[in-house]
């Protein structure tokens, strides 16, 4: 039974749609990134997993559960940061969390642990509202875990964190993945998914482009590094065989994105115009290199088509 | 539903917000000021009677009847609209907040809130009388005493449901202030153009909200002797009414209010 499953859930905000048909979903121990630019939906979409909006239209059900009664009783599961960490600005971080460990049933020692978790313990007393943004971030992080939910949910978790601080939250990642903790991370920062999710769902305009394994997604299209001479010449040339998809020199290289999945009819074609490859190898490609080319593709194809290949591909 | 937790929590929040702090001392000095300055000058006044207890409680009571508005209404109304300002409806509603939980522990705000108030007015206001009261000689708070007290906890009680329902409504601090005294000041103008019309509507002021809620803190109503006096302004248009009628309404008012709020919380989104 997936932790958290959708079935076309659409959000209108009046004519303009924040999420389309969006259905996806996520099984128990995925650590799953929910990967989009800025205004596509990400947010709305978390907002309808945890009950604060309600969906225009589409079904959704976390653990199995479905309805107002049994999504009030999941969200007893989830613990979850919101896009903008929200706490009293006049009450101290461990007050702040006193509330939240009320509403959770969590006793105080708990409290302590998670301050000292992600670093706030000795700041407990200061005002919220003194906190600075990537301090914020923490004590959201360290109420979304109060209770030990089965299911944490971060909107943008690495928003206003230095870099010792997204490494701290890299960490605290990994190790509740370890754990056996279903997360659901939303973020733009692809690098950051890419190094800590198992799984991933690109989202554009409100509509998955893709979800898959992460290793799928990167391995989308056959990509592969060649070196032969100058490699603006190269990168010309490369872009000129009918089958490649972009061409993009990176040092003394060129990384050749192919529609095909025949990388030696490329060598032949390089060698017909005269230019001899010395290395030709497998590029593996970025989390960044497989997003854009995803959503250049949507972007090309239009759409409505692009959400129809999402529900395609979206299992 | 976890009433003891709502509880806890709120407390949590009002011992810390100085804001909250500062409105209730702020509101005891000014009935300090008020009625310290109006015993003073009844006391110089060798043709006036001294402010004593329990004589004093009808201009005590109903002369602190508007800054009790004032206050509990602005006080009542950032209770609510700062939840959603800061996100923190947002955020315990993620932690296992309910929607009804949420309005349930507003709605206790609003009554602790009115009865601290009051009774901080009473008890500052009763201070600057007891100098002229001759202790033991009589009772403190006659029945007709309690009666005033009774009404005007009710009248302020429907002023902050009102107060409620539309910081529910508007969500922000500023635009909620504003159509709060907005709404009295046209109720106002309104019930004074629709009485002077010679149709069956000239009776529609006098069943208004505010026309009811004020006149329940007229001391006329419950000290038949003091009928003349009116020491907050003229007199409400539902001065007319029997005061069973006024407690209906006024108590009709405050249900409608309430459950108005109610309907808006559990059909929005957060």
């Amino acid at each position: 039974m997936p932790v958290i499953a959708t079935r076309g859930l659409t959000k209108r905000f009046g004519k303009t749609v924040a999420v389309d048909d969006l259905s996806l979903e996520v099984e128990v121990g995925q650590v799953f990134g929910f990967l989009g630019p800025n205004g596509s939906g990400k947010t709305t979409t978390i907002a309808m997993l945890l009950g604060l909006i309600r969906p225009s239209a589409g079904e959704l059900s976390m653990f199995g559960l479905t309805g107002r009664r049994g999504l009030h009783a999941a969200r007893q599961r989830i613990g979850a940061t919101l896009d903008i960490p929200s706490f009293y600005p006049f009450l101290g971080g461990h007050d702040n969390l006193r509330i939240v460990a009320n509403l959770r049933g969590v006793e105080g020692p708990a409290i302590e642990r998670a301050l000292r978790n992600v670093g706030l313990f000795e700041r407990r007393r200061d005002r919220f509202g003194a906190y600075s943004l990537g301090m914020k971030q923490r004590l959201a992080i360290a109420a979304a875990l109060l209770g030990d939910p089965e299911l944490v949910v971060l909107d943008e978790p690495m928003n206003g964190l230095d870099p010792e601080g997204m490494q701290e939250v890299r960490d605290l990642l990994a190790s509740l993945a370890a754990g056996g903790k279903t997360i659901f991370l939303s973020s733009h920062l692809l690098h950051e998914v890419e190094r800590s999710c198992t799984h991933a769902a690109i989202v554009r305009h409100g509509r998955i482009v893709r979800q898959a394994a992460m290793d799928d997604l990167l391995a989308s299209g056959v990509a592969v590094r060649i070196v032969a001479g100058d490699p603006e010449a190269l990168r010309a040339a490369a872009l000129e065989y009918p089958d490649s998809e972009s061409a993009e020199v990176r040092g003394d290289g060129v990384i050749v994105r192919l529609r095909s999945d025949d990388p030696g009819a490329l060598n032949r074609y390089l060698a017909g115009r005269g230019i001899y490859v010395s290395v030709l190898t497998p590029h593996r490609s970025t989390l960044e290199e497989a997003f854009i080319g995803l959503t250049r593709s949507a972007e090309e194809v239009g759409d409505g088509q692009a959400g129809d290949a999402a529900g395609e591909e979206a299992p | 539903m976890r009433l003891g937790t709502l509880v806890r929590n709120e407390a949590i929040k009002v011992r810390h917000d100085r804001a909250f702090w500062i409105a209730l001392v702020g509101l005891a000095g000014l009935i300090a000021i008020a009625v310290g300055g109006t015993a003073h000058v009844l006391a110089r006044n060798p043709n006036a009677q001294p402010l004593s207890l329990p004589m004093g409680w009808p201009r005590i009571v109903a002369g602190a009847s508007a800054v009790l508005v004032l206050f509990i209404s602005v006080t009542v109304i950032l209770s609510v609209t700062n939840e959603f300002r800061w996100g923190t409806l947002r955020q315990h509603f993620v932690a296992g907040l309910s929607r009804d939980e949420f309005y349930v522990a507003k709605t206790l705000v609003l009554l602790a809130t009115v009865l601290l108030f009051f009774v901080t007015a009473v008890v500052v206001g009763g201070a600057f009388a007891l100098p002229y009261t001759s202790i033991g000689s009589a009772t403190l708070v006659r029945w007709n005493d309690a009666r005033l007290m009774a009404g005007s906890l009710l009248d302020l009680t429907g002023y902050a449901g009102l107060a409620f329902l539309i910081g529910v409504a508007l969500r922000r601090s500023g635009v909620a202030i504003g159509v709060f005294f907005l709404y009295l000041l046209l109720e106002q103008i309104v019930g004074d153009g629709l009485s002077k019309l010679d149709s069956i509507l000239h009776v529609v002021p006098r069943y208004l909200p505010s026309a009811v809620f004020g006149a329940l803190h007229r001391p006329a109503r419950y000290y038949p002797t003091l009928a003349h006096a009116s020491p907050s302004g003229p007199p409400s248009a539902a001065a007319v009414l029997p005061t069973g009628t006024v407690v209906a309404l006024a108590f009709a008012w405050l249900a409608a209010f309430l459950v108005a709020a109610y309907l808006i919380l559990r059909r929005r989104d957060l």
